[in-house]
């Protein structure tokens, strides 16, 4: 079988050496935070704070009631100036709070509230809830609300946890770093995952371009699980190996039906730093209000792994970098293969920046294009085996409907596709048009 | 502040950001270049008229290519080397001596109604080349059946003599596996020599411009078919070492039933193309009229090949059952 399996994925040069081993360190406290009060898939939150309110770090300065949302707050101790529409890292416009710090904050985790032995003694349903008031959504990227996530509709179980330490895309190794320096507070996370779920097998898939991850992993596994239910693999690095439905079929063999979810399978999928953040939620009540972020590219003359607070300017991170802006040709939000480029760089970093790159006109793509010659490149390195050639050409000549017939909504725009392409088609600009066609006509 | 945002000019694109750094013209010039040795051969065997034939059917293949697109005022699409590439092969195709008028109609042939009719590189349905080469069949049988004997450089008095196969099938005369391998032997300028076709094909295979599915169904079925029948009768039947060696197979296989335009996209629909080819080879010069038949099994398969992708659509990650989204 393995003889006629198609081997899926692409081999971009991994660009992880400038960053990969520098412990993270905190951003500089910017004059004044922007903080969208849409952070992730779903709702979006109302403001709960008015202007000139003085507010604590950590304080839940926004919230709405709906079923798929998650909170968002004040990342340090300040002054609210305003509630005002902002740029938003989407490439949209979205409401935000503007925040002023006061001099010199606290940025301690403080005093534990309980142990992790009480958290682990929680209900279910009471880890959930903290997780929902705590803000955290998925850091890989998607932003799921991850409360949702840890409640699976009546009917569904989810006997399989998944931490996804893969970080496949090129440039970025905040994931990596995390693993190296809060080994046990991934794992500790991992376990209230697996506790609010009832999950009873647990995989941590990482790259084995990162062996000490691998290592440090394995080893704090062992001393904090005692029941040894959690198992570190190690896999083929490829992009896009970190993919969810990739990673679930790597890590257990299932397969997520077409438009269906991985608690279908019985699988959650969560990243390591979302697995951190609910550890810090659960033992020491800090909502989601910072992260890290890799700040990288061919424009920084100094890159590195920034803590950030949510709503940092993403212009202070990369001045805290030596960005050079005459050599910059795009400013990108993530990594370089599903990431989105801004035109401005007073976005802020939101819940789900994993980095910031500024990449040089040699670096990135250009925009030649020859014919499709049918080499099939794109389809030998599909991870959902579709015909991307095919689908782009339908897109493109204004058939989005027969697209759909051939799977353009199982395609999750991880661009192995276009980035193999000898005929530089831009073939993921063209689904995704193909994919707003078939949402307008819908909307109609 | 804000002057220094309206002197910053960040581009703003569609992601994947990176691009491998292979393209089309690469391609193409890594197929030339991996023809060269069965070119090279080509010279060192038949002398001059090689390197004539060669370098008037990469002229006027590019020269149609280049009126086409001013005719149509269109880009010239000439540099993406994919021209280059047909009238070489086309001339690797012919056989030697044949005259400077049927080499222009052929490449003219091949580019304008091989190729640029369908929309140009990418549209066409059959082998640009083999197109050229059946309507040079079909207009001049006698000019393209006419083979001489390698004479080496300049090789301007050549003699005529038969292929290899052609002396098998009408006059049952054996040509040795060791001419055939090293190519001393009439036949079309860049099929005589299996040593330098295989050269270039193991460029071809290191480069992963072509996969092996094609050319080990299509050739393993031939010597499969042709092993067979030499075991019934030996004496009737050539071994399979002559059928692999002889004729255009080797160069048909690597280079014409790879291309990637005009072949199927699935692994599936690759293997049913080689095994599908690799049949009517057989059928060909077992029993029909011609000695080779490596031309027609490429351009029939070529005619199947959108049917054949239909058919063999891969199954996508997260359906149940065949093909699509069925």
């Amino acid at each position: 079988m393995s003889f006629f399996a198609k081997s899926w994925g692409v081999h971009p040069d991994p660009a992880k050496d400038p960053t990969a081993g520098l412990a993270a360190r905190r951003a500089p406290v910017p004059s004044a935070l922007v903080i969208p009060l849409h952070q992730h898939t779903g709702v979006p939150c109302k403001p709960l704070v008015k202007p000139r309110q003085e507010v604590l770090r950590g304080e839940m300065i926004g919230d709405v009631e709906a079923l798929i949302t998650a909170p968002v707050h004040a990342s340090v101790a300040g002054v609210i100036k305003r509630i005002d529409v902002r740029p938003h890292p989407s490439g949209t416009y979205g409401s935000s709070v503007i925040l002023e710090p006061v001099s010199d904050p606290d940025l301690d985790l403080g005093a534990p509230k309980r142990s992790l032995d009480e958290a682990l003694a929680l209900p279910p349903e009471e880890i959930c809830k903290e997780v929902r008031a705590a803000g955290i959504v998925g850091m890989g990227g998607a932003g799921f609300p991850a409360h949702v996530k840890l409640s699976p509709p009546p009917g569904k179980q989810v006997e399989i946890a998944i931490l996804n330490g893969a970080e496949c895309e090129p440039f970025l190794t905040a994931d990596h770093r995390t693993m190296l320096e809060r080994a046990a507070d991934i794992i500790d996370g991992f376990r209230l995952i697996m506790r609010a779920l009832g999950a009873t097998t647990a995989f941590i898939g990482i790259e084995d371009n990162k062996p000490d991850a691998i290592e440090v992993m394995k080893k704090m596994a062992k001393e904090r699980d005692a029941g040894n239910t959690i198992t570190v693999r190690s896999l083929h690095t490829r992009y896009p190996q970190g993919a969810e439905k990739t990673l679930i079929h790597a890590l257990t063999g299932r397969e997520v039906p077409s438009g269906g979810l991985p608690a279908d399978v019985g699988v959650l999928v969560s990243n390591v730093g979302t697995a951190a953040a609910i550890r810090d939620a659960l033992v020491f009540g800090q909502p989601l209000i910072e992260r890290v972020v890799t700040v990288s590219g061919g424009a920084v003359t100094k890159p590195a792994n920034l803590l950030a607070l949510v709503g940092t300017p993403i212009r202070d991170l990369l001045e805290e970098c030596g960005w050079q802006a005459d050599r910059t040709a795009r400013v990108i939000l993530g990594g370089p293969m599903m990431g989105v480029t801004t035109s401005n760089i007073d976005v802020p970093v939101t819940k789900t920046t994993s980095g910031v790159l500024a990449l040089t006109a040699d670096e990135v793509a250009k925009p030649t294009s020859y014919p499709c010659i049918h080499c099939e490149r794109c389809a030998r390195s599909c991870p959902m085996n579709l015909q991307p050639s095919k689908l782009a050409a339908l897109c493109e000549y204004g058939h989005p409907e027969e697209a759909k017939d051939l799977g353009l909504l199982d395609c999750f725009e991880c661009g192995s596709c276009a980035y193999g392409c000898p005929a530089r088609i831009p073939i993921v600009h063209w689904i995704r048009v193909g994919k707003a066609m078939l949402r307008r006509v819908r909307a109609a | 502040m804000a002057q220094h945002q309206e002197e910053l000019r960040l581009e703003l694109a569609s992601s994947p950001h990176l691009r491998d750094k292979d393209s089309v013209p690469k391609i193409m010039f890594g197929v030339a270049l991996a023809l060269l040795p069965a070119a090279a051969a080509s010279v060192y065997f038949f002398g001059l008229p090689a390197l004539i034939a060669i370098l008037v059917c990469i002229a006027a293949s590019m020269g149609t290519e280049w009126v086409f697109c001013k005719a149509r005022k269109k880009p010239v699409s000439i540099s993406d080397g994919s021209a280059l590439v047909t009238g070489l092969l086309l001339a690797l195709i012919l056989p030697p001596k044949l005259s400077i008028q049927i080499m222009v109609v052929g490449s003219v042939i091949a580019i304008a109604v091989g190729k640029m009719v369908y929309g140009g590189l990418g549209s066409n349905i059959f082998n640009p080349a083999l197109a050229g080469r059946a309507f040079l069949m079909a207009c001049y049988p006698v000019a393209l059946t006419t083979w001489v004997k390698p004479s080496g450089f300049p090789g301007m008095d050549a003699t005529t003599g038969a292929t290899p196969l052609g002396m098998f099938k009408f006059e049952s005369q054996m040509t040795g596996a060791a001419s055939l391998f090293w190519g001393n032997v009439g036949g079309s300028l860049g099929e005589t020599s299996a040593l330098a076709l295989i050269i270039g094909a193991a460029y071809l295979f290191y480069r992963k411009i072509i996969t092996w599915h094609i050319p080990v169904s299509y050739m393993g079925t031939v010597a499969v078919l042709a092993g067979i029948l030499h075991l019934f009768n030996p004496t009737a039947h050539a071994p399979p070492l002559f059928h692999l060696l002889s004729g255009g197979l080797l160069l048909g296989a690597f280079f014409m039933a790879t291309d990637m335009v005009t072949t199927p996209s699935s692994i599936k629909g690759q293997i049913i193309f080689g095994i599908g080819a690799g049949l009517i080879v057989v059928l060909i010069r077992l029993w029909g009229g011609y000695p080779e038949g490596v031309m027609y099994s490429i351009l029939f398969m070529n005619a199947l090949t959108p049917l054949l992708n239909r058919w063999t659509a891969p199954r996508i990650y997260g359906y149940s059952g065949g093909g699509g989204t069925s």
